[in-house]
């Protein structure tokens, strides 16, 4: 991996459409900007292993019965409760 | 016996896709209405061709299909069904949606019904494409209860 020391307010260029800011340090904590084209997904790693593990999970599981129920679930009226 | 450009253009534009699946059995669809998503999805990043399924049995719940690997799908359920104020938040932020769907996990019994409201799938029936963001707030779940 490539390293490279950078002050607050500097700047990484990947590549000539990407650019990565050091915005602030507090701590513990560097928030980072970064400037990509609309094409180029821009990710925090755990969130995006998170999604995917989920997309994994509800693919493996195309239940047509279970499906069915649903309608009754939404039709309650229920909007539901967060779960973790 | 020849044919006109003509005719042969129509054929070309109403040529049928045909799929065997194992969830849906044999499909015939029309090559116009695929949805192209450049990014894959998350997990799925090298399935980039998609079709949605209304299924009389299951609606309001669709299936997204991936005509590439037809043994890939998800189940999909328009997010305002479940959260009508982020369905609005959504469509005000991505102008070019047409319309904003959850995945469905549907867990192995006694699991209840999940779907993910974190990561929504955003369709443009313009452009005919679809991308699944994320979404920062840490409002909505990736496992949000539905019943």
């Amino acid at each position: 991996m490539l390293v490279l020391t950078r002050k607050l307010g500097e700047v990484i260029k990947v590549g000539d459409k990407i650019k990565i800011v050091v915005v602030s340090i507090d701590g513990g904590s560097v928030k980072i900007g970064v400037e990509a084209p609309e094409e180029i997904a821009v990710h925090r790693e755990e969130v995006y292993e998170k999604i995917a593990a989920e997309n994994k999970a509800a693919s493996s599981q195309l239940d047509r019965e279970k499906a069915k129920s649903v309608k009754a679930m939404l039709s309650k009226g229920v909007g539901g409760k967060k779960n973790g | 016996m020849s044919y006109s450009t003509a005719q042969l253009r129509t054929e070309e534009k109403e040529a049928k896709v045909k799929l065997a699946t194992r969830q849906f059995g044999e499909l015939e669809f029309d090559g116009s209405i695929v949805y192209h998503f450049p990014n894959g999805l998350p997990g799925f990043e090298e399935l980039h061709d998609f079709i949605i399924i209304d299924d009389n049995d299951t609606e309001p719940l669709r299936w997204l299909l991936s005509i590439e690997e037809p043994n890939v799908g998800f189940a999909i359920l328009e997010i305002g069904l479940v959260v009508p104020e982020l369905n609005r938040e959504l469509q005000a932020e991505e102008l070019e949606a047409s319309s904003v769907f959850c995945v469905v996990t549907l867990h192995r019994d006694p699991e209840p019904i999940t779907v993910n409201l974190k990561a929504p799938i955003v369709i443009n029936r313009t452009s005919m494409s679809g991308k699944q963001i994320v979404l920062n707030s840490d409002k909505y779940s990736t496992t949000h209860k539905i019943n």
